[in-house]
């Protein structure tokens, strides 16, 4: 394993965003009445292994006993006695709807190892309670459904790509206009000498070539693969950002964010995106601020089934 | 309409690729912008453009152009040329406006369809 790079760090920090402190938490929670003394509780703590308890009177959060209450309750001798007059009353607590990350920064601020978690802000309903643990193992489970995800999508696609006679790929560099173009010109020289049709050739070589033109004048780079199948041709190009901010309003002819250096060059006219739509028998594309854009474009050697998939498609 | 006659109509010279000087052109594509030229669906067409960079001719060579013309006495660009050069795609360039060459062109179109109809 390598060092984390800059987006593996962003995209964990975007999980504890989006992650709420309900979800995390421990529901089932041991509490005690203010009444209960102090060894009653310690006992309990030894025996469920957890190191504090919230106090609850009628419902409401009174308190909390950690363990370091307890051992000063046996340093001063009051063991014996009832929490209520001792506990610790000054409470930090959490709402359930926040997210961990304004958890993790509760313990730090405050150097606690758990928060009561309440049904809502300035509530003293207790709903759970939340440790440092609790957020690091649902972090590792979130991500491992993910990583589950993702894994299970790249073997469906590679099903489908198993197949593939023949795969091309190309690593486009960003701004560099002169060269822009070439992977399209090499995958319809490709597709000659195997024999595709014509029409169709033409089709797959402007969606690669608005494509290419989209990767350098607009990402920080990217790549693109041409998997050439029994029955259709795939175009996928992947760039590394920066995202599309509205993909629906990028989609629009005539839409663009080109400046007058593109313009003059011919391109920016904001037809790039509905251009390859047009041409491919299924276009589909992904694209978040976190980690670029990623299109997909199909098309048929066989005009039937391009029109049953365009039928699903719609 | 063959390359050697539109070349003729427009005033034009031929930079690159005079022996393909025979071949047919069946229709005319005429845009500043690449990308509404992408959009055109014919084959064996002349590309006429004020652009000059190598992208008019990536742009030709894409979508099946049978030749590319620079107007308004424009020079193009070293790159362009030499991928015109390496595609064999005949490149023309032209001192006629946009609007003068296409009417020519539109002329003599008109023309050859009413005597073909004859």
């Amino acid at each position: 394993m390598g060092a984390f790079n800059e987006r593996q760090i962003r995209f964990v920090h975007e999980l504890m965003y989006q992650i709420k402190v309900g979800e995390a938490m421990t529901t089932e929670v041991v509490t005690f009445p203010p009444t209960a003394v102090f060894r009653e509780i310690q006992r309990c703590m030894k025996e469920k292994r957890f190191s504090g308890t919230p106090i609850v009177d009628c419902g409401e959060l009174v308190g909390i006993v950690s363990i370091d209450d307890i051992i000063t309750a046996f340093d001063q001798g009051y063991i014996d006695e009832p929490v209520h007059t001792r506990m610790t009353r000054d409470l930090h607590t959490i709402p359930q709807n926040y997210s961990v990350i304004a958890a993790s920064n509760l313990f730090a601020k405050y150097r606690c190892g758990r928060l009561p978690v309440v049904a809502r802000a300035n509530s003293r309903e207790l709903v759970g309670i939340l440790t440092f643990g609790d957020i690091l193992s649902h972090l590792l489970l979130k991500m491992n459904t993910i990583a589950e995800r993702i894994e299970k999508e790249e073997q469906s696609l590679h099903k489908t790509l198993q197949g593939a006679s023949d795969t091309l790929h190309f690593e486009l560099a960003p701004d560099n206009f002169d060269l822009a173009g070439m992977a399209s010109t090499s995958t319809k020289k490709h597709l000659q000498k195997l024999g595709v049709e014509p029409a169709v050739i033409r089709r797959i070589a402007v969606i690669c070539y608005e494509a290419e033109i989209n990767v350098i004048i607009h990402s920080l780079g990217g790549y693109m693969e041409v998997f050439i199948l029994k029955d259709q041709v795939r175009v996928h190009v992947r760039d590394d950002g920066p995202g599309i901010p509205d993909v629906e309003k990028a989609m629009h002819p005539g839409y663009t964010t080109a400046n007058e250096k593109i313009r003059a060059l011919g391109f920016g006219a904001g037809m790039g995106l509905s251009n390859i739509k047009r041409c491919a028998d299924h276009f589909s594309i992904k694209s978040s601020m976190e980690t670029g854009t990623d299109i997909e474009a199909v098309v048929y050697f066989d005009p039937s089934s391009a029109a049953t998939e365009k039928e699903n498609q719609a | 309409m063959k390359i050697a006659d539109l070349v003729e109509i427009i005033e034009g010279e031929i930079v690159c690729c005079p022996e393909k000087a025979q071949e047919p052109v069946r229709d005319f594509a005429a845009s500043d912008l690449l990308s509404d030229i992408l959009t055109f669906e014919k084959d064996h067409y002349a590309l006429m453009t004020g652009l000059t960079n190598a992208q008019i001719i990536r742009t030709a060579e894409i979508t099946n152009a049978c030749c590319v013309v620079i107007l308004r006495g424009k020079q193009p660009q070293q790159a362009a040329v030499q991928l015109a050069q390496s595609h064999q795609i005949p490149l023309i360039l032209s001192p006629l406006s946009m609007f003068e060459a296409c009417s020519r062109l539109g002329r003599r179109q008109g023309q050859e369809e009413a005597s073909a109809r004859e």
